[in-house]
């Protein structure tokens, strides 16, 4: 307590770390934050394409270079990031967009299926022309 | 035996003496029934009769008594102490408000933000008919597509929890942008072009990052953060037809 004065509100301020506070937020910072390792992965795929252009000898190059246990790991934490941010906004799809048929209300669980159901069939599709 | 005890640690700030709020601890009786509410006036009525809060209708319908409740920002008429007994509860003011005066915030800016959207019914003139012509009728259908973001009480825990609001003040912010969704939607209202230019401002619906907060802390099941996604749509939709269709972009 000090002496009195003219009244004053206390204007609170937020720390820089309120994101490690509370799970919610940090949830959603890792969110954020899977969209640079996604960001990297688009950039370097379009650099693949690139090189391309220069030859299969350049680009195969670089493909072998690609299999360096680091660049491996990269792979590893933008699927993981990828993967996260897929099935957060997938999860919070129904709410952003209401689907109507005519008069008729798409039930919100089928948005969040039918997201789902996509994604499944066309990482399916792409994996079995690789595999096959 | 001995009456059961619960520890409430309340956060105090005197506005003539103090350079920041400080927690002073109240030793109260436990009631299974008791709400952090019931709590507080106990405290005003027994203990010590200086401390300062909000509070009105006791029922979780008029959002006077919202504060952070453990971190948290509740309503204190719908908290239980059960639900924490017996562990000690702190009581603080909203979060990202400044603070008047131990548990009363200033909401002076959120009371602007409100009045800016506009949240009332607003009709075109040429299409207004007199009242001897009867109601503007609504169906159920009409009403099922807004009335969810009807129920806010403008008590702002939602602003509370919303962490780009405490970092960037000029946000609109969730309970506002959630009720000029809520007029936007309603077949009776012709007001959306009066609001664009809050809502679909910087300040306005761009701002938010969707953390979600604002919705898992909404006493009355608003989703504000759904309201302001959808509006996001609707505005880039809006947007679209514009540059598309200029001669007939009016949705």
């Amino acid at each position: 307590m000090s002496e009195r004065r003219e009244p004053r509100s206390f204007y609170p301020t937020i720390s820089p770390t309120w994101w490690l506070k509370k799970r919610s937020y940090f949830m959603f910072m890792m969110r954020e934050l899977s969209s640079v390792f996604v960001a990297a992965f688009v950039l370097l795929f379009m650099y693949e394409l690139f090189l391309l252009s220069k030859g299969p000898e350049t680009f195969n190059l670089f493909q072998e270079s690609l299999r360096r246990p680091l660049f491996l790991l990269f792979y590893a934490i933008a699927l993981i990031f990828a993967i996260y941010h897929t099935i957060t906004w997938f999860g919070v799809l129904s709410r952003i967009q209401v689907v109507r048929i005519g008069s008729w209300t798409l039930p919100p669980i089928f948005v969040t299926l039918s997201a789902f159901g996509a994604w499944f069939a066309i990482s399916a599709a792409v994996a079995w022309y690789f595999v096959k | 035996m001995t009456e059961p005890r619960i520890t409430l640690e309340v956060a105090r700030y005197s506005p003539e003496e103090d350079d920041e709020p400080a927690f002073q601890k109240y030793e109260i009786p436990y009631r299974e029934d008791w709400v952090v509410l019931d709590a507080l006036n106990h405290i005003k009525d027994y203990v010590d009769e200086t401390l300062t809060y909000r509070w009105s209708c006791r029922m979780g319908v008029c959002g006077s008594c919202g504060t952070m409740v453990n971190g948290e920002p509740k309503l204190t008429c719908s908290t239980f102490l059960r639900d924490y007994y017996p562990g000690t509860i702190t009581v603080e003011p909203l979060a990202n408000f400044p603070v008047a005066r131990d548990l009363v915030i200033e909401m002076d800016d959120f009371m602007e933000k409100l009045q800016a959207v506009k949240p009332w019914i607003i009709r075109d003139e040429e299409d207004e008919k007199p009242v001897s012509e009867g109601e503007h009728l609504q169906t159920p259908k009409q009403l099922e597509e807004f009335k969810q973001f009807t129920m806010c009480i403008n008590c702002m825990l939602c602003y509370s929890a919303c962490p780009v609001y405490g970092l960037e003040e000029s946000f609109v912010g969730p309970a506002a942008l959630a009720l000029a969704h809520r007029y936007n939607l309603d077949s009776r209202d012709k007001g959306n072009d009066e609001r664009t230019h809050v809502v679909a401002s910087s300040e306005g619906i761009w701002e938010c990052t969707f953390v979600g907060e604002c919705s898992v802390v909404c006493p009355k099941h608003v989703d504000p953060a759904a309201a302001i996604q959808r509006t996001k749509v609707a505005t880039t939709k809006d947007w679209f037809k514009s540059v598309l269709m200029p001669w007939g972009a009016k949705s």
